[in-house]
C-alpha cells in the first residue's frame, strides 16, 4: 500500500536479511578493522543494517545497534589498542543513529496505521450508506462508486460501472438527461439537486461539484437517495392535506386561527366566504377591524384574548354576528388555544356554525312552550299526560282541584285509573284513542277524591315513542257537570212547558167547546120546548161556573209560568194572576 | 155528547143492566127529563151528579137515586158516592157511564183525571162490572189518551161506530 509496507513485506524475509547484513558488518569489521587495521570508512556500511532495522524493527533495532557498536568498539579498543574516543563515538553512532530512525518509523508506522484505519472507515461508510454516491470526473464518467449506487441500479456490479457515463448506468440513455444535475453543478459549480423517477422508485439525485485549488470543475460526487417511502409519506400526507381541507371547506363549521396579534393566519373557506372574500388567501394578515364584523370586532378580539391569556378553551358559545350585508346572524362558536411544537401558545383557533335557523326555531319552539307552558298551567280545564298503565306524567296546577285533591303531591299518588267509574269504560276509552289516534270530547263520567261524579269531555291524544308504540295519552278534561245540569233542568223546563201548553190546549180548548156546545143544546131546547125555565137557568147557571172556573184555569196557569220562569212588574203580575 | 148519553143509557139499560151515570156537564134534571122523553126505565138508573150543587151554590132536593156532589173537583167525594152505589149494586148486571171526562178537565188537570179514572177503572174490574167513559174526540192530549186507553179494554169511536 505504500513504501513502509512494501519493505515489510515477509517477516521471515526481513530476518534473514537482516541476520545476512549483520554477518557481512561482523565479517567486514573482523577483516577490514582487525586483519586489516582500518577503523573508519567500513562503518558506513553498518547504517544500511541498521536504518533498515530500525525501520522494521523500529527502537527494537537498538539492540542490533548496542550489538556493532560493541563488536566495533571492542575490536577498536581491546584488540587493536586504538585510542577510545573514535571508536567510541561511531559505535555511539549507531545508536544515536538506529534510535532516531527507530523512534521516526515507529512514528511512521502509527501514522500509517492511522491512515489505514480512517481509510478503512471511511471505506465502511462509504460502502455501508443507504444512498448511492459516485464519484464523477469532468466528463461525467464514474469513478468510484459505493455498493448501495450498484443496489440501486438494479444490483449492477461495482466493477461495471466504473468507467462509465452516468447517464448509461442511471438513465440508459445514449447522453445526459435534459434536466442533468450534472450539467447544472458543472455550469453553476454549486450543488444541484432534483427528484427523479426511476421505474417505480423516486430518487433524490445531489450533485456536489469538486474544484481544484484553482477552483476549475474536476468533476461531482453524484448521490442518490431513494425517496419513494418519502415521497410516498408526501404524496400521502398531501392526500391527508387535501382530505382535511376538503373537509374544512365542505363542513358546515367556519374554521380560523389567529396569531398572538390575533391576525388571521388562516381559514376554511366557508368562513371565507361569510367574510365576504373570494379565497381564504385573501384573509390572512387582516384582522377583525377590517371585516365586515367590524362592529363585534373588539368583543371577539377580547374573547379570542382572554382564551390565549387563560390558555382555556371558550366552547359552545351562542353569540350574534353581523354579517356584511348587515344581517344578524346567531353563531355557535368555540375558541382553543393554540400551541406550537414546544407547547407554548401561540395563537388562537376558532370555530362557529351558523345556528341562526336553529336559533330561530329554538327562540319558536321556546316561545311555543312558553305559551304551551301558560296554556298548560292557566287552564281551567284538567291538563294531563298519563301513562298507558295510568300513572300521571304530568298535570296542570288545576288538576288536583278538578278532582278534589288538595295538592300536586296528593294527586300525583292516584293513579287515573281510580278516577274512572269502572275499568271497562278506561279500556274502551283507551282502545279508542289506540284506534283513532285521538279522541275529541269523548264523553266520560270520572270519580272526585269524595267519590261524587263529574260529567266530562276528555279531548286526548295518543302518545307514542320512538318506534311509534303507545306509551300513553295526554289531553284535556272539560268539567261539564254544570253544563250538564243546565242541560237537564232546561230540558225538564222544555218538558214542563209542553206540559203546561199540553195542559193549557186540553183545559182550555176542550172546556170551551164544552160551554158551547152545551149552550147550544140548550138553546135547541128551548127553541123545541123540552126545557122549562127553571131547567134553563140551571144549566146557564152551570156554564157560567163553567166559564169562571175557564177562567180561574188561565190565572192558575199564569201563575205557575210567572212564579217558575218570569220576572215581570208587579202590576203586569198582577194582572195576569188575579 | 148527550144523545150518545142517552142512546147508551138505553141500549145498557135494554140489556138489563143497572147502570150508573157519573155526569160531570148535564144536571141530574136534565138528563132524567131526556130519559124519560126517550122511554129509558129510570128505576133502573142512578145518578152521581157534580154539576148540579156547584151551579145552584145550595143543596138541591133530595132524590133518592141520585148522589149530588158540591163540585166536580171533589173526587174523594164522588169516589165515594161511586164506591157505594157500586156496593149497593153488587151482584146484578151493572154498568158505569161516565159523562163525561172532557167536562172533568173544567175543573182538574189532566193527571188527577187519569189517576180518578184508574182508580174506578179497577174499581169496576174487581166487582167484575162495566164501565163507558165518554170523551170528546181530540179533547185530551194524545199522550194522556193513550194513557187512558190503557186502562180500558177497547176504545170505541162512537160517530164511526154508532
Amino acid at each position: 500500500m505504500n513504501s513502509l509496507s512494501a519493505i515489510n513485506i515477509d517477516e521471515k524475509l526481513k530476518m534473514i536479511t537482516l541476520a545476512l547484513l549483520t554477518i557481512f558488518c561482523v565479517f567486514i569489521e573482523i577483516i577490514l578493522h582487525f586483519f586489516l587495521g582500518i577503523s573508519t570508512g567500513y562503518t558506513h556500511f553498518f547504517y544500511i543494517l541498521l536504518v533498515l532495522a530500525a525501520i522494521w524493527y523500529q527502537r527494537k533495532a537498538v539492540i542490533l545497534a548496542f550489538f556493532l557498536a560493541v563488536t566495533h568498539f571492542s575490536i577498536g579498543f581491546f584488540v587493536l589498542d586504538e585510542p577510545l574516543w573514535a571508536p567510541f563515538l561511531r559505535s555511539a553512532m549507531f545508536v544515536l543513529v538506529t534510535l532516531l530512525v527507530g523512534i521516526m518509523a515507529e512514528g511512521l508506522k502509527k501514522a500509517e496505521a492511522a491512515v489505514c484505519t480512517k481509510a478503512n472507515e471511511w471505506e465502511m461508510t462509504f460502502n455501508a450508506t443507504s444512498d448511492g454516491i459516485c464519484l464523477l470526473d469532468q466528463d461525467q464518467k464514474i469513478q468510484r462508486c459505493n455498493r448501495s449506487m450498484g443496489d440501486i441500479l438494479k444490483g449492477i456490479p461495482v466493477t461495471d460501472i466504473i468507467g462509465k457515463p452516468c447517464w448509461t448506468i442511471v438513465h440508459n440513455t445514449p447522453g445526459p438527461i435534459a434536466e442533468c444535475p450534472f450539467v447544472a453543478a458543472k455550469k453553476t459549480l454549486i450543488r444541484q439537486t432534483i427528484d427523479i423517477l426511476e421505474g417505480k422508485k423516486w430518487f433524490e439525485v445531489t450533485v456536489d461539484p469538486i474544484l481544484d485549488s484553482s477552483g476549475a470543475f474536476t468533476g461531482a460526487v453524484h448521490i442518490m437517495r431513494d425517496i419513494t417511502d418519502r415521497k410516498a409519506m408526501d404524496e400521502s400526507l398531501r392526500q391527508s392535506h387535501q382530505l382535511l381541507q376538503t373537509i374544512l371547506d365542505t363542513i358546515p363549521v367556519r374554521v380560523f386561527w389567529k396569531d398572538l396579534d390575533l391576525k388571521f393566519l388562516g381559514c376554511n373557506r366557508p368562513f371565507a366566504q361569510d367574510a365576504g372574500l373570494n379565497d381564504p388567501e385573501e384573509l390572512i394578515g387582516k384582522d377583525d377591524y377590517a371585516m365586515g364584523w367590524r362592529d363585534q370586532a373588539e368583543k371577539y378580539r377580547a374573547d379570542d384574548r382572554s382564551v390565549i391569556a387563560s390558555r382555556t378553551a371558550k366552547v359552545m358559545i351562542e353569540e350574534p354576528q353581523k354579517t356584511p350585508d348587515g344581517r344578524i346572524i346567531w353563531l355557535l362558536t368555540s375558541k382553543v388555544p393554540l400551541r406550537d411544537a414546544k407547547g407554548e401558545i401561540s395563537g388562537v383557533l376558532g370555530t362557529y356554525m351558523d345556528i341562526t335557523e336553529f336559533h330561530n326555531a329554538k327562540e319558536a319552539i321556546r316561545e311555543s312552550e312558553e305559551k304551551y307552558r301558560a296554556f298548560f298551567v292557566t287552564s281551567k280545564d284538567c291538563v294531563f299526560i298519563t301513562s298507558e298503565d295510568g300513572e300521571f306524567v304530568d298535570f296542570n296546577d288545576e288538576a288536583p282541584a278538578f278532582f278534589g285533591y288538595l295538592d300536586r303531591e296528593e294527586l300525583r299518588k292516584v293513579n287515573a285509573r281510580e278516577l274512572y267509574l269502572n275499568e271497562s269504560e278506561r279500556k274502551t276509552h283507551i282502545r279508542e284513542i289506540k284506534r283513532l289516534g285521538f279522541v275529541k270530547d269523548y264523553a266520560l263520567d270520572l270519580r272526585k277524591k269524595d267519590g261524587s261524579i263529574i260529567h266530562t269531555l276528555i279531548t286526548s291524544i295518543a302518545r307514542k315513542d320512538f318506534s311509534g308504540n303507545f306509551i300513553g295519552f295526554q289531553g284535556t278534561i272539560k268539567d261539564i257537570t254544570e253544563q250538564r245540569r243546565a242541560e237537564e233542568k232546561l230540558k225538564e223546563t222544555n218538558e214542563r212547558y209542553l206540559s203546561y201548553i199540553k195542559e193549557a190546549a186540553m183545559r182550555l180548548r176542550t172546556p170551551v167547546r164544552q160551554v158551547r156546545q152545551n149552550i147550544t143544546l140548550l138553546i135547541e131546547d128551548i127553541n123545541a120546548g123540552n126545557i122549562d125555565q127553571t131547567q134553563v137557568l140551571l144549566e146557564l147557571q152551570i156554564q157560567v161556573k163553567n166559564m169562571e172556573q175557564i177562567r180561574q184555569n188561565i190565572l192558575d196557569l199564569n201563575k205557575t209560568i210567572i212564579n217558575g220562569y218570569g220576572e215581570l212588574p208587579a202590576a203586569s203580575k198582577k194582572f195576569l194572576t188575579e | 155528547m148527550r144523545n150518545k148519553n142517552i142512546e147508551l143509557t138505553g141500549k145498557i139499560v135494554a140489556e138489563g143492566y143497572d147502570v150508573i151515570v157519573v155526569t160531570t156537564n148535564q144536571p141530574y134534571d136534565i138528563l132524567r127529563k131526556n130519559y124519560e122523553k126517550n122511554g129509558i126505565q129510570l128505576d133502573r138508573i142512578y145518578f152521581v151528579d157534580t154539576v148540579t150543587k156547584n151551579a145552584l151554590g145550595r143543596d138541591p132536593l133530595p132524590s133518592k137515586n141520585c148522589r149530588f156532589i158540591n163540585n166536580p173537583s171533589n173526587l174523594t167525594d164522588t169516589g165515594i158516592a161511586i164506591t157505594q152505589m157500586l156496593q149497593v149494586l153488587e151482584g146484578k148486571k151493572v154498568c158505569l157511564l161516565f159523562d163525561s171526562v172532557s167536562s172533568m178537565l173544567i175543573y182538574l188537570s189532566s193527571q188527577n183525571i187519569i189517576k180518578f179514572i184508574h182508580f174506578i177503572t179497577n174499581k169496576l174490574r174487581l166487582l167484575n162490572f162495566s164501565g163507558i167513559f165518554l170523551i170528546v174526540e181530540n179533547g185530551l192530549d194524545p199522550d194522556a189518551l193513550a194513557q187512558l186507553t190503557t186502562f180500558v179494554d177497547v176504545v170505541v169511536d162512537v160517530e164511526k161506530n154508532p
